[in-house]
């Protein structure tokens, strides 16, 4: 009980490490974010779209996975959109698109694409974990007392 | 366990900022092509320019086509062969 509360608080200050830096980079470097996200290969208005949606949701889930509360649906959150992260470098890793300039803040925008993918592998299996540990927890039924016994149901 | 879970969690807020912040590329007026001024205008310089010391400025660059130009390396302007790689453009 204890070791998993560790490891939940562990994922989440790992989470928030990632996202914050991620969207906080793309916010000081704006400029950079906005012209890289301009030479993905999607629809204009899906990338000036993006170009917001992205880093907010950055935000959002680190804010959620603080909190007891919210920290399920962060999780899940974190999960789909490592997952979409990853998928997208597997498809430039396999050719499937011309070369795509790296849209990621930071210093993380220095990795080669085998390297993003191993950082996004990991955060994906990160938030799943983050995912079934917390479920585990939410989900565990609470023992009832019996008034009449004395004793736990 | 609370106070230990707040203590993790505002660290990592607070490292994760400050990596942001100073991995915040900075701007380098250096990378722009260079001009000197001779006095009337701005003559592009190659890369082999010297700069002796002084107080003034020694290059500036421009962003905007040459409507306007920055000051951007710090000295004298000392020349080199072949700086000039194209005509002067005047202000």
């Amino acid at each position: 009980m204890f070791k998993r509360q560790v490891l939940l608080e562990c994922i989440s200050a790992l989470l928030i490490l990632l996202f914050v830096y991620a969207s906080l980079s793309k916010f000081l470097d704006w400029r950079t974010f906005n012209r890289e996200m301009a030479h993905q290969p999607l629809p204009h208005t899906l990338t000036r779209l993006l170009v917001w949606i992205v880093p907010f949701t950055e935000i959002a889930i680190s804010v959620s996975v603080i909190f007891e509360r919210t920290r399920l649906l962060g999780f899940y959150a974190s999960l789909v959109m490592m997952g979409l992260f990853t998928i997208y470098t597997a498809i430039v890793l396999m050719h499937l698109l011309p070369f795509i300039p790296c849209s990621c803040g930071g210093v993380i925008k220095r990795l080669t694409w085998p390297e993003h993918l191993v950082l996004n592998s990991f955060y994906t299996g990160l938030s799943a974990l983050g995912v079934v540990l917390q479920r585990k927890k939410v989900l565990k039924p609470k023992p009832i007392f019996h008034h009449q016994s004395n004793t736990f149901v | 366990m609370k106070k230990i879970k707040w203590s993790i969690l505002s660290l990592t807020v607070v490292f994760a900022i400050t990596a942001a912040f100073t991995s915040k590329p900075h701007f380098d007026c250096t990378t722009f092509q260079q001009y000197y001024f001779n006095g009337s205008s701005y003559i592009p310089v190659s890369a082999q320019y010297g700069c002796a010391a002084g107080s003034q400025f020694c290059t500036y660059y421009t962003t905007n086509g040459g409507i306007t130009y920055t000051g951007c390396t710090i000295g004298t302007y000392n020349g080199c062969m072949g700086c000039a790689v194209e005509a002067p453009k005047t202000k």
